[in-house]
Order: structure tokens, then C-alpha cells, then sequence
């Protein structure tokens, strides 16, 4: 099965593991209790959840009067955040899927919590679109459901009904695609666990699975499958959420780049949140044998060639507007840059093109502070990449007599705040119920590891370069 | 299996019949019939019923459940159809602008004012498209007050008439009133005022037209206002007159303007509007030429530019001496040049009330030729203004001499809207009996002893002469909602007569109207065609018009002469920088306060909605450090108080240094919630005495204006008036126009591209058998806004409120874009209304992800209000950004009341302001997008009508509400799929034909014309 493994490639486990060395470190959160820090995470988390959702209580009972945006900007941040969580939701089908297809093996440790934040960003997204319209009890009727009007169906050629359809099979084939993967874990929780009650809730999670040969070769068979399924999803979810501007005829919108450039700004964002989280989750939970420099360095790649794609995109997006002697798309641009929301854009160009180009140089990528920090950078740009996008694009646009501002209430604002709660109950939930490395996957790949870790000691010429 | 059994009787088959066995099947299900009816129930099972019961119904009375009472009729009315509107011909005059209408009402309820389609003076302002609305105003007086305590009338009118016949033989009875054109009331004030030893009536005008009036009676000897003839003018100059904003009569003088500035090919010349002021005011905005003038410079001016058409024409009339500055100087040379290129058809109105000015705009427009030409006709004058500052100002000193016994307020706030409020409200103190007849209970009615609530025009029998010659009746449309009687039955009930005043009118009519027209004709049935047609027109008799020939004017020489010398021996008010200038703003003067819809309609020139303001010029404004939104201080020293309000500045182009440019109408303190928006403006207008009379004028000196150092938030619908530049709206000069008709719109010159370029598409062509279409011309627009409010009518357009509109939530459907150009000092500025482009690709209909919006087989883009889920994808995708959402129930259409964010005293408010919506256009609720539908309801009516008559729809059958109210005619609308029809021919062949953004190949309905200014090229 394992071809040729070159003897440059650094070991993705560290550390002469054991195969129970790999059960006991995964498995020790789940089977211990948690520590203070987990509760005062839990607590947090919820807290902002239920602020949240006292947030979009208001939206629904008074309207989405609440919010800040108006005649001229009809969406704001809730559209913002909307892309911003599906983008981070890409780096999870990207790691399972392609780099699956790709046979890349050091996906392994990074891919189940990168695939869990996938499913609970895209639950974040997915609320946004539900929360901004303005009639919130008839918003099924998005879905095309037979009914008994004419029929009435949806507008076909809409590309809201698109984004609804492409989001709705990315969460479903994203939930699918994890869970398949979780199945041997969770027995190997259920059959760890000394509670019975755990036991038992395990045990049904994990449909009965034996670990026979015959599963073993189904789920090898079903992982591929949807891999192969999800692999376009990564590509036309987000190029479907540019639609929703690439097909309008708003300055600043109606741009022919918007598929690729949101396709890589949606992974840009992606790993710059999965490096976020498991940089904390690695030192959280004592995995750094696990998720090593190497995978920091990896990401960091990554990071690198889509910020630089994004930053292409960028100026692409100043040609086209000088080149095409277009007014108002001259316009557009000078006032994203010089406008009255000129902060936005450099804030945008600096997080997004300027800070991820460090990582030319190996030493700041294997730097973890420096990742920490240009991770962070890179969601703050993100989300005011689309900021740019969304507001400045509408907030002046053909007639000057519309033209208006757009801040954001303190409603939206709590929305904003009440989805990272979401987000983090779900993701602390996850980790104390889950393993947050694929048990499995990192076995399967253990012993050409612990093979290769073996070859480098024999060898006087490796160097190790650690943290 | 069971055999199935048929049953044989409806016994049989009665579930009740047999209540056991396999044959039974219980109505409620086995459970229920079991435990509840056959009584089974169990204390635990009875305890959790009476449980879920009890929080079912609490839960389910937590909501206050509107209830909406309809009672229908008992005895249909024969000619009332539910459902079909019945028009009624009708007129208004609310003491300052008259206009003749058609009132569209249904089901007993007007809910529309249209102009007359036939009737003279039939041209509608903002102001009056609004008027509908005090009808209905829950504000209104329901009972007679005495005291303030309410009483009945039975009450009132005996224990008044008690109060009036003890003066009847010595006590001195004072009547003031608006200016009355109605001579069936004049003939009825006459004999009432008769009935007493020393009684008078005064005529009291807000907008005071005395000096105009007396420097007409010091030339002709008639104290009339010359019905100003704009329409057949070729040359008018406007010296501080705001003729198209409320100078005499905005709606009637912008019908005028329009028709002298409408150019076709076939008439290719317009009126040459030329303007000289300091404020910037709406009819300054539409002048060809502006010159600009220092504070006070309207009266050096004026007697400059006398001085200059004096000599020019050689009349021999005396020249006066003046000093003028070099500007000043420059302009009388170039106005007089122009002027005098039109001889016989160039007119002067002059609009400050300063005695002086006004006799030398006379000898003005008498140099001019204006009077004999009939151009400023003197023969058959307008009445509509007659009041007297003197007469008021010695009744003001009458009553605080405690001389007057019974004092009659008709219809008039003096102490809201008089130059001295609190020294009125001081001398009626000194009234013995002070008897107030008002629709409110005003800040004049506070103050009286009586208030009796008094009908409105809608609710009245009423005559009106407007203009010499020309009568019309005014039927009521309306039975009222409150209890109000109309002015004149109480005169009548005062006079101790039997009779309604409807008995009176038409008898006065038979006796005194009908014997005029020559022709004998049965009264009964002229008077069923006078109400039916609204209007009733003596012929021109042919004496008249031969009375002004050449002969004259030579015998009038002397008198002349004289006049001028008198003119010049009158004082000039003293004006000095700084000064108030105050202007009647959109809401009028007060009477129209309360009215949401007007003051949601934006200032034309600022755009500033909900507030009045200091409007200021930008470099008096860089001078002093003032930014809009600085709070400023304005007092002004009066006798012996000094009157102070604290205003926003806002910075207006084109004002001169050192005018403060107040609007009055605002500050309201006895009336809804609605009129206490801004500051009252009305106490810093001055009396002036000229010439032994005293006359208010709306211009004074020696205001101190300070900064207080806060700021307040001014709110307006419009932020950016810079073009940056786009072909948005296309303007040419006259002088070009006439030699390339494309100018201004050389992009589509091209016919061949044009429409080559219009095909281009990949998807299917649409083929249209009909095709509603809109032309907008931009030369015609004047910005006043009669449109919006109309619209606003029709169609159940919201009212959100200040604090909705600073939120950039305003739900207009018409708007009216204004952009600036040129010195911002000085500038030029265009108007152009904005609305539904209704586009035939129209970018908001393929992104709504539940085809809520889509296009009609008749090229409208239409909205299914209950298919929209709000995404605003649409709105956002509009280029013309003419989509409005509801962002919360502004309407109150939700059963929740805690979301409704309703104005209070708005169109929605109650049950008695909510009976003006339309009902033919749905109410829409919370959360949903709306836009312009083309008056949808319109054209359905006109279809249906055309269906059943088995026709086609005529060409100009159908108008939109805003097409319909636009007073110059600016708006054409019609089927542009038949070729025959006007819009389809200007479409087709007229070279000032545009679409906004029509590079977008969107492919609207709505074309706009270029704007033509009457200039030379040098000075485009």
C-alpha cells in the first residue's frame, strides 16, 4: 500500500510511539475529567451563545429594523459573516478531502478537528442568511417544495437559491464525511471507557463497529467516495457564495474574478483558523507530538501561496477597474482605497497581502508565536475583505443621490459575537466528547512512521530542527 | 374480514345512536369519548387537563388581539358601489393657494385630491396633494370648548349668541378670518357684521401680501394682486419672490411656469427665468440666470433697476436716486437688457412685503408694458390675498386698550403665527369675549374664552372667486368624523336664521351669480352642472378688453410721475447684515404642521426632512465657523423681550453672506406630536412702518446668532449632491439645443448603435402588445415635491420619522434626486425624480431567490408582496436604488402591537387617520420590499374600464398619482408598445430621450429628457 517514502521527509509523529501510546494520548481527554479551564471555556462560550441569542430574538420579534443597515446597504455584517464563517469552514473538506486524494499524510493529525470546525462554522454561516431577511416564518420559501400554488417554484436563475443549495450539500456531505470518519474512534472509545452509560452511548454511535476487515475495506471505500464527492464542493461552495456578487451589476460586485479569489480567499481563512485553534488545542492537550512544527510549517505554506493569490486577486481587481475605463467601477475601487471607509481596505491589504508574505522565510514559518499571530491577522483580514466587498461596494453606488453609510448596530454586532459562541460551546463540547485526532488515521500511518523515525536515528546526516 | 356494513337510516348511521360496540366510532377518538364523556377521568389525568388547559389559555390571551370593527351597511346607497371609486368635483383654498379638484373617494371616503382636468386653477402643490390628510387628523376639535372644558353645541351656540346680542347694540365685535374669497360668505359676513353697532372684519394673511396690494392701489386704485400671467411670458425675473415654493400660490404659478418652459420642436422657445436673491430659494434653483444679492440689496435693486428701464424705454418718468454697488450695477444693466428684449411680455414679481419696493416692481412691470398686455392682469385680478398688516396691527392696539368686546377668530393662529405672539396673546387678554372657530384647539384656541370647531374645506358648502370672473363651487366630500360645524352655519345660527348655509349658497347663487352669466337659463339646473363641474366661468365681456388701449397710457403719464415720487418719498426698512430671512417651507405655515406625510417630504434644497433650521451660505458659513449641525442661538431684541431659539445650521449652497434663512411652519406647541418638530421662525419677522402703514416683513436685522457649542442631529434623505462626474443627468443650453437637438445627449446620437446595442442580448427579445412607459422631462421638474406627496397618498407609502429617516430607512417611492453644479456660491442645481425604472432586465428580478419580483407581459416590474421573504438582494441590486424595505411594521399591518414603529399622528396612527389609505393598494407589512408599481391600481381600473366598454385604453387615460400632481406637467405616461400614443412618439423620435444608466442595458421604462436652461452658450 505505502510506496516510496522519501528519507528527507521529516517523521509526522514524534516521539517513539506506541500503537497504545497513540490510544492513551488521544483518548486522555475524553476518558479523564476535565480541567478547570475546560468549564470556564464551556462557560464563556455559552454565555456568548445566549447573548447571541437574545440578539436574534430582538431581530425576529422587532424585525431587522435592529440592525444597521438600510435603503442603500441592504446587507451588512450578517452577510459578512456569513461568507467569513463558510470560508473558514473550507479548510476542513479541503484537509479531508483533496489532501486525502492527494495522499497527503500529514492531513492525518490535523484533519478531524479541522473537518468539526468546518461543521460548526458552516452551522455558524448558515444562521446568517436564515437571520437577515425580513420575514423570518416563511423562509422555507427558499426551498423548492412541491406545494399546491400554480406550483410556485423558486427563482431558478437566483443565486441565493444556489448559495442555499450548495451550502446545504456542503454541511451535509462535510457531517457525513466526519462522522464516517469518527466511527472507528468512537469504539475505540466505547471499548475504553469504564462507564456504562458512556458505553452504551458510544456504542451507538459507533453503529456496532468490530473493526473486521469487511468494515475496514467498506469504510476505506465510503471515505473515498465521499472525498471524491466532496472534493468539488471545496471549489463551487464558495464559488457559489460569489455568485451572490458576481452576478449582480453593482461596482465592486459584478466581477468575473470573484470564483477563484473566493475559493482561495475561503481556504486562506480556513487554515488560518485551523492553525488558530490548533496551536491552542496542541498545547491544551499535550499533542504537540502530534501536530508538530512540520504541520504548523505545512499550513503555513498553504497560508502563503492563497494569501499571495488573494493579493494577486486584489490588484487584478485595480487593473481591470483603471483597464476598463468604466466610471463607476473606477469609482468603486478609488473609494475603497481613499473613501470614507479607507481604513477598511488597508486593513484588508495589510492582514491579508503583507503579513502571510513572512512566511517566505522558514524561520518565521516555524515560528509558533509569529503563526499565532499572522493566523489571527489573517481572520481579521478576511472578515474585512468582505466588509470591503459587501460595504463599500453598495454604500456608493451608481446614482450619488443614494449614497449612504452603513454602521452596524449593536444587535448585529451581538449576533457576531453570539455565533463565536456557538462556535466555541461546539467546539469545546467536541473536544472533551471526541478525539480531536483521528485515532485511526494516525495508526495507519504509524508504522511507516515510526519505520522512518527509526532510519533518521540510524542516519548521522538528519538534522532535527526542534521548536 | 368484516363484512362492511351499509346503514339504512340516518339513525343508523348517527354515531349516537349505538355508542358501544365494534361498530362504533367514536366522533373525538376512543380516548377522548372514553375518559371525559363517559366520565373516566381520573383526579391525576383531571388535574393535568385542567393544567394544559389553563396555560393553553393564558398563553394564548398573552397577545392584545386588535379588534378591527367594519359595520356594514344597513341600506346600501344607490349610487354606492362598494369597491368603485365615485370622483366628485370640488375646490380648496386654504387662505393662501386655491386649486380646483377632484376628490376620489370610496366608499364615503375621500382618499385622494387630484387636480380638475378641466377646471382653470387646477394645479396642486405638495401642500395641498397633502391637504386630505388634516381631515382626518385625530387631532382635531371633537366638541365645543368653553374654557377648555367641552360642552355641547346646543350649549355653545346659545350661551355665544347670548354673548353676541348683548354687544349687538353698544359693544364693539371684531371678525378676523383668512383672506375670504367666497362671496356667498363675504354677502353673509356683511349681513351679520350688520346686525351689530360697530363691527369689522379684518383679514389676517400668514403670508402677508400687503404692500403688493397697496402699491396696486396707490396705481390703479384698486387693491387687488394682478393675476401674473407667467405662461404667456417670455422674459420674468423674480426679485426674493419664491413664486414656485408659496409665493401666492405655488401650485397654480408652477402650472403657469411650466407651460412657458415646456419646449417641443414645434415651439422651440421658453421663458427666460431670471432670479435675483439672497436666500437660495426653490424658484432661484430653477432660474436660468441668478444674480446674486447682498442682504437688503432686493430694495437698491429694485429702484436700479427702475432707474435703468426708465431711461431705456424713455418714458420720462423720473429716475431715482440710489447708490448701487458694482455687482449691483452690473446685473440692473444685464436684467434690464433682458427684460426690455421682450417688450409687452416681460414681468417683474417682487416678493418682499416693503411698500416701497413693491410701488417701484409696479412701475417696473407698468414700464414693462406688463399691465397693458394683460400679462400682469390688473382687469381681472386674483383675490386670494386681501388682508392688511395695518388693519391688524391697529386691532392689536384696539384690543389692548380693552376697547373690543367680542372678539371672532375664524381659521386663524395669530398667536402661533404673528410677528408678535406674545404681544397678542396679551391684548386678547384684555378681550372680554374672545370666540375661536378652528379645526384644532391651537395656541390661539388656548387662549379663548370659546372654541368651536370648525369644519375644513373637504367638509363644507362653499363658493370661491379666486380670480375675476371665474367662480367655482365646492361641494362637500365628506360628512366629517368629528363634530364640526361648518363657519358659516354658525353665522348663520348666530343670525338667528333657520337656514343651512347650502340653502344660503345656492340662493345666493340664483340670485346674484347665475344673473351675471347674461344668458337665462333655469337655475336649478345650472347649479346641479355648477356642483357637478366645480366651476362656473362669466364670459369675457367684449367692453373690457378695449378699455386698455394706447390712449390711455399717455393720460396716465402725469400719475405716474407722480407715483414714483411718491414711491421714492416712502422709507426703506432698515437691513443690514446680518438677517433673518424667513420662507415658507413644504409643511406651509402651520395649518399643514401635523401633517406626517409633508413633513416627511424632503426640504427641495437641502433634503433635510422633520426639522426646520438656519440655512446658511458656505462661505459665511467657513467665516464663522459654522458646520451643519452646530446648534445655534438666534435672538433677536423685540420691543420689549428678546425672542430666542436654538436652530441647527445647515450649510446650503448659494445663500448670501450674512443671511440666516429660517423656514416658519415648525415649533408648533398646541398641536399633535407631529407639528412640535423645530422651532417657531414666525417672531422674527419684523413690522415695518412705510408710508404710514405698517406692513410684517419677513426679512429682519439685528439678529445675534451664537454658537452654543452642542451639536444636533439634522436629518436628510440625501448626503451626496455631486454628480462625480456620470451622464446621470444630461443638460444642454437653449442656444445649443436649437443648433444640434442632441446636445447634452450626444451618447445616443447614434440612433443605428442605440438600438442595435438595445437588441443585444442572449436571451430571448420580450415582445411587448402593450408597453407602459414614463418620460420624465427634466426641463419641466422644479423640485417641489407635489409628486412625492402625491405618491405617498396613493399608494400607502409609510411615514417612519426622524429618527427611522437618520437610519437612512425612508420608504419613498419617488424621490427627487438634486444635484449641484458650478460656484458653490452661486450654483446651478437639477432635479431629477427618481422612482421604479420598471426595467425590461431588470437586475432585481433574477436575483430574488423566490421570484417575488418579477416583470409583467406589460412591461411592468411588479412585486407579490406576500411571496417577498426580505432577503434585500434586489434592493442591493438596484442601480436607481429605488427599493424600500420594511425594516419594521411601520404600518401597523402585524397584530403585535410592541413591533409597530408607527408615527404617532402619522397616516397609520389610529383608526381615524388610517381611513385616508388607499384601499385598492395593499398595506404592507413588516419585513417585505416595496417600490414604485406604476399606480398599478391605476391601470388595472383603466383596463377593466376599457374591457367593459369593449375599447382600447385611450392614450393619457390612465395618469400616475405623481404625473397627475406634477403641476408644470413634467411627468408623461402612456403605452409605449402603440405607436400612436405621446410617450411612445417622444421615445421614438425626440432627441433629449435618455435612460439612466442605460449602458447597463437594464432597458427601462422610465425615460428622462435632457434638461434645456434657457442660456447662451458662453454662459452654459
Amino acid at each position: 500500500m505505502h510506496g516510496y517514502e522519501s528519507p528527507l521527509r521529516p517523521v509526522l509523529v514524534k516521539g517513539e510511539k506506541t500503537y497504545k501510546d497513540v490510544t492513551r494520548d488521544i483518548l486522555r481527554p475524553i476518558l479523564g475529567k476535565p480541567s478547570w479551564l475546560w468549564y470556564l471555556g464551556l462557560a464563556v462560550s455559552s454565555l456568548a451563545l445566549l447573548w447571541g441569542l437574545y440578539a436574534i430574538g430582538r431581530t425576529i420579534f422587532f424585525g431587522v429594523g435592529e440592525w444597521g443597515i438600510n435603503r442603500t446597504v441592504g446587507w451588512g455584517w450578517a452577510i459578512i459573516n456569513f461568507v467569513w464563517w463558510i470560508g473558514i469552514g473550507h479548510a476542513g473538506t479541503l484537509i479531508s478531502a483533496i489532501l486525502l486524494l492527494f495522499r497527503q499524510k500529514w492531513r492525518t493529525a490535523v484533519n478531524r478537528s479541522a473537518e468539526a470546525m468546518t461543521i460548526f462554522a458552516v452551522m455558524c454561516a448558515g444562521l446568517f442568511p436564515a437571520l437577515h431577511v425580513g420575514r423570518h416564518l416563511v423562509v422555507f420559501f427558499i426551498f423548492p417544495y412541491p406545494n399546491s400554488r400554480g406550483p410556485l417554484w423558486v427563482n431558478f436563475n437566483s443565486p441565493l437559491f444556489w448559495d442555499v443549495t450548495a451550502i446545504s450539500t456542503y454541511f451535509l456531505v462535510s457531517l457525513l464525511f466526519w462522522y464516517i470518519g469518527l466511527i472507528p474512534d468512537l469504539a475505540i472509545i466505547r471499548d475504553y471507557t469504564k462507564s456504562a452509560i458512556k458505553r452504551k452511548i458510544y456504542g451507538i454511535l459507533s453503529f456496532g463497529w468490530l473493526g473486521s476487515l469487511k468494515q475496514w475495506q467498506r469504510w476505506e471505500t465510503i471515505s473515498l467516495h465521499l472525498a471524491g464527492l466532496a472534493t468539488p464542493l471545496v471549489l463551487s461552495v464558495h464559488s457559489i457564495v460569489s455568485f451572490d456578487f458576481a452576478t449582480s451589476v453593482i461596482p465592486g460586485w459584478h466581477t468575473t474574478i470573484f470564483p477563484p479569489y473566493f475559493v482561495a480567499g475561503a481556504v486562506f481563512s480556513g487554515f488560518g483558523m485551523v492553525l488558530t485553534l490548533l496551536l491552542i488545542a496542541r498545547k491544551a492537550m499535550n499533542l504537540e507530538d502530534y501536530i508538530t512544527v512540520d504541520h504548523i510549517e505545512y499550513m503555513n505554506k498553504i497560508l502563503l501561496a492563497t494569501g499571495s493569490i488573494v493579493g494577486t486577486a486584489y490588484l487584478t481587481e485595480l487593473f481591470i477597474a483603471w483597464y476598463s475605463g468604466n466610471i463607476y467601477e473606477q469609482y468603486a475601487f478609488w473609494n475603497r482605497a481613499f473613501g470614507p471607509y479607507w481604513w477598511s481596505y488597508w486593513i484588508m491589504m495589510a492582514c491579508n497581502v503583507i503579513f502571510p508574505q513572512t512566511f517566505w522565510i522558514r524561520k518565521f514559518r516555524r515560528n509558533l508565536w509569529w503563526t499565532f499571530i499572522v493566523s489571527i491577522l489573517v481572520n481579521i483580514g478576511m472578515w474585512f475583505e468582505r466588509f470591503v466587498i459587501v460595504v463599500t461596494s453598495l454604500h456608493r453606488d451608481f446614482l450619488p443621490s443614494a449614497w449612504s453609510m452603513y454602521f452596524a448596530s449593536w444587535v448585529e454586532v451581538s449576533i457576531y459575537i453570539g455565533t463565536f459562541g456557538l462556535f466555541f460551546t461546539l467546539f469545546f463540547l467536541f473536544i472533551r466528547f471526541f478525539p480531536v485526532i483521528a485515532i485511526s488515521e494516525i495508526k495507519h500511518i504509524l508504522g511507516s512512521e515510526m519505520a522512518l523515525l527509526k532510519r533518521k536515528k540510524s542516519s548521522a546526516t538528519v538534522v532535527e530542527s526542534e521548536n | 374480514m368484516e363484512k362492511k356494513k351499509y346503514w339504512k337510516s340516518i339513525q343508523e348511521g348517527k354515531h349516537n345512536v349505538q355508542k358501544e360496540g365494534k361498530n362504533y366510532h367514536p366522533e373525538f377518538g376512543e380516548w377522548v369519548e372514553n375518559t371525559i364523556f363517559k366520565k373516566q377521568l381520573s383526579r391525576r389525568d383531571f388535574l393535568k387537563w385542567t393544567g394544559l388547559t389553563t396555560a393553553a389559555t393564558t398563553l394564548a390571551s398573552c397577545w392584545e388581539v386588535p379588534v378591527r370593527k367594519a359595520i356594514p351597511y344597513f341600506i346600501q346607497p344607490e349610487e354606492s358601489i362598494p369597491g368603485v371609486a365615485v370622483h366628485y368635483a370640488t375646490a380648496y383654498f386654504d387662505g393662501e393657494e386655491f386649486a380646483s379638484l377632484l376628490v376620489r373617494t370610496r366608499e364615503g371616503r375621500p382618499i385622494k385630491v387630484e387636480p380638475h382636468p378641466k377646471a382653470p386653477f387646477n394645479a396642486t402643490s405638495a401642500k395641498i396633494q397633502g391637504s386630505l390628510f388634516n381631515l382626518y387628523d385625530h387631532r382635531r376639535l371633537d366638541s365645543p370648548l368653553n374654557k377648555g372644558e367641552k360642552v355641547s353645541w346646543e350649549k355653545a351656540l346659545k350661551d355665544t349668541k347670548v354673548i353676541l346680542d348683548s354687544v349687538k347694540e353698544n359693544g364693539k365685535v371684531r371678525i378676523v378670518t383668512p383672506t375670504i374669497i367666497s362671496p356667498a360668505t363675504k354677502q353673509l359676513l356683511s349681513e351679520f357684521l350688520s346686525s351689530f353697532s360697530d363691527a369689522k372684519h379684518i383679514q389676517y394673511d400668514v403670508v402677508s401680501f400687503s404692500a403688493l396690494l397697496d402699491a396696486h392701489e396707490k396705481a390703479f386704485g384698486k387693491r387687488v394682486i394682478p393675476d401674473y400671467r407667467i405662461d404667456k411670458a417670455k422674459v420674468v425675473l423674480g426679485v426674493e419672490a419664491d413664486f414656485l415654493g408659496g409665493w401666492l400660490s405655488a401650485g397654480e404659478m408652477a402650472r403657469r411656469y411650466g407651460a412657458a418652459r415646456r419646449v417641443t420642436k414645434q415651439s422651440p422657445e421658453m421663458l427666460l427665468h431670471l432670479q435675483a436673491e439672497s436666500r437660495y430659494s426653490l424658484t432661484g434653483s430653477n432660474a436660468d440666470y441668478r444674480y446674486k444679492l447682498q442682504v437688503g440689496e432686493h430694495l437698491p435693486f429694485i429702484i436700479g433697476l427702475y432707474n435703468e428701464i426708465a431711461k431705456k424705454t424713455d418714458s420720462g418718468l423720473p429716475t431715482v436716486a440710489v447708490s448701487l454697488s458694482e455687482d449691483l450695477k452690473k446685473y440692473v444693466e444685464e436684467v434690464s437688457e433682458k427684460l426690455l428684449s421682450a417688450p409687452g411680455y416681460a414681468l417683474v414679481l417682487y416678493g418682499p412685503n416693503d411698500l416701497k419696493g413693491q410701488m417701484f416692481a409696479v412701475a417696473i412691470n407698468y414700464l414693462l408694458g406688463a399691465y397693458d398686455s394683460g400679462l400682469a392682469d390688473i382687469e381681472k385680478p386674483l383675490y386670494i390675498r386681501q388682508g392688511s398688516d395695518h388693519e391688524f396691527f391697529e386691532l392689536v392696539d384696539e384690543m389692548n386698550k380693552g376697547q373690543v368686546d367680542v372678539l371672532i377668530l375664524y381659521d386663524v393662529n395669530p398667536a402661533y403665527d404673528y410677528a408678535y405672539p406674545e404681544v397678542f396673546a396679551e391684548a386678547l387678554k384684555k378681550v372680554k369675549h374672545v370666540i375661536t372657530l378652528a379645526d384644532k384647539n391651537h395656541e390661539t384656541g388656548q387662549l379663548s374664552e370659546w372654541v368651536l370647531p370648525s369644519s375644513v374645506p373637504y367638509e363644507s358648502w362653499r363658493d370661491y372667486l379666486p380670480k375675476e370672473g371665474v367662480y367655482f363651487i365646492a361641494q362637500p366630500v365628506f360628512t366629517g368624523l368629528y363634530n364640526a360645524k361648518q363657519f358659516e352655519d354658525i353665522l348663520l345660527a348666530w343670525l338667528g336664521q333657520d337656514q343651512n348655509f347650502y340653502t344660503y349658497l345656492k340662493n345666493f347663487w340664483t340670485n346674484n351669480i347665475y344673473p351675471l352669466y347674461g344668458e337665462q337659463k333655469d337655475p336649478e339646473s345650472l347649479w346641479q352642472t355648477t356642483v357637478h363641474d366645480g366651476y362656473f366661468m362669466l364670459k369675457r365681456s367684449a367692453t373690457q378688453g378695449e378699455q386698455q388701449d394706447g390712449t390711455q397710457e399717455d393720460s396716465m403719464q402725469a400719475d405716474w410721475s407722480q407715483y414714483v415720487n411718491e414711491a421714492s418719498s416712502i422709507e426703506s426698512p432698515e437691513l443690514s447684515s446680518p438677517a433673518v430671512y424667513l420662507y415658507e417651507p413644504i409643511i406651509g405655515t402651520g395649518r399643514y404642521s401635523n401633517n406626517a406625510w409633508l413633513q416627511e417630504t424632503p426640504d427641495p434644497l437641502t433634503k433635510v426632512v422633520w426639522d426646520n433650521f438656519v440655512a446658511v451660505g458656505p462661505a459665511f458659513a467657513r467665516e464663522n465657523g459654522y458646520k451643519t449641525g452646530d446648534l445655534v442661538r438666534v435672538s433677536l431684541m423685540k420691543g420689549s423681550g428678546t425672542y430666542t431659539v436654538e436652530l441647527p445650521i445647515v450649510v446650503q449652497p448659494g445663500i448670501a453672506k450674512g443671511v440666516y434663512a429660517i423656514a416658519v411652519g415648525y415649533g408648533r406647541t398646541a398641536d399633535g406630536k407631529v407639528a412640535q418638530t423645530g422651532k417657531n421662525a414666525f417672531p422674527f419677522a419684523s413690522l415695518v412702518k412705510q408710508g404710514g402703514k405698517y406692513y410684517v416683513l419677513w426679512i429682519t436685522s439685528g439678529v445675534k446668532v451664537e454658537k452654543t457649542g452642542q451639536t444636533y442631529k439634522i436629518v436628510s434623505t440625501q448626503e451626496h449632491f455631486n454628480l462625480e462626474g456620470r451622464p446621470i443627468v444630461r443638460e444642454t443650453t437653449l442656444e445649443e439645443w436649437k443648433e444640434n437637438p442632441w446636445s447634452g445627449n450626444e451618447e445616443r446620437a447614434d440612433t443605428e448603435k442605440i438600438k442595435k446595442l438595445r437588441k443585444t442580448t442572449f436571451y430571448p427579445e420580450r415582445e411587448f402588445v402593450q408597453h407602459w412607459d414614463m418620460v420624465i422631462d427634466l426641463s419641466l421638474c422644479i423640485g417641489c415635491g407635489a409628486c412625492v406627496v402625491a405618491c405617498d397618498n396613493e399608494n400607502n407609502v409609510p411615514v417612519v420619522g426622524k429618527e427611522e429617516v437618520s437610519r437612512v430607512h425612508e420608504m419613498h417611492w419617488m424621490r427627487i434626486d438634486l444635484y449641484y453644479s458650478g460656484d458653490p456660491e452661486n450654483p446651478d442645481a437639477v432635479y431629477q425624480p427618481m422612482l421604479c425604472q420598471h426595467c425590461d432586465h431588470a437586475p432585481c428580478e433574477n436575483v430574488c431567490p423566490v421570484a417575488a419580483t418579477n416583470s409583467s407581459v406589460d412591461g411592468i416590474n411588479q412585486m407579490a408582496y406576500n411571496r417577498c421573504i426580505g432577503t434585500r438582494y434586489c434592493a442591493n441590486n438596484c442601480p436607481y436604488k429605488v427599493r424600500r424595505f420594511n425594516w419594521y411594521d411601520y404600518t401597523g399591518a402585524d397584530s403585535f402591537p410592541l413591533n409597530e414603529k408607527i408615527v404617532e399622528d402619522g397616516p397609520f396612527a389610529n383608526d381615524k387617520n388610517r381611513l385616508i389609505l388607499n384601499p385598492d393598494v395593499v398595506v404592507r407589512s413588516r419585513g417585505v420590499m416595496e417600490k414604485c408599481s406604476f399606480c398599478i391600481q391605476r391601470i388595472q381600473e383603466a383596463k377593466l374600464k376599457a374591457k367593459a366598454e369593449g375599447r382600447k385604453i385611450r392614450d393619457g387615460e390612465i395618469k400616475t398619482a405623481c404625473q397627475a400632481a406634477c403641476p408644470t406637467g413634467a411627468i408623461q405616461f402612456g403605452d409605449g408598445a402603440d405607436k400612436s400614443t405621446k410617450v411612445a412618439q417622444l421615445i421614438e423620435s425626440d432627441e433629449r430621450i435618455y435612460y439612466v444608466l442605460e449602458e447597463l442595458h437594464t432597458l427601462p421604462s422610465v425615460a428622462y429628457m435632457t434638461k434645456i436652461r434657457n442660456r447662451s452658450k458662453q454662459n452654459a
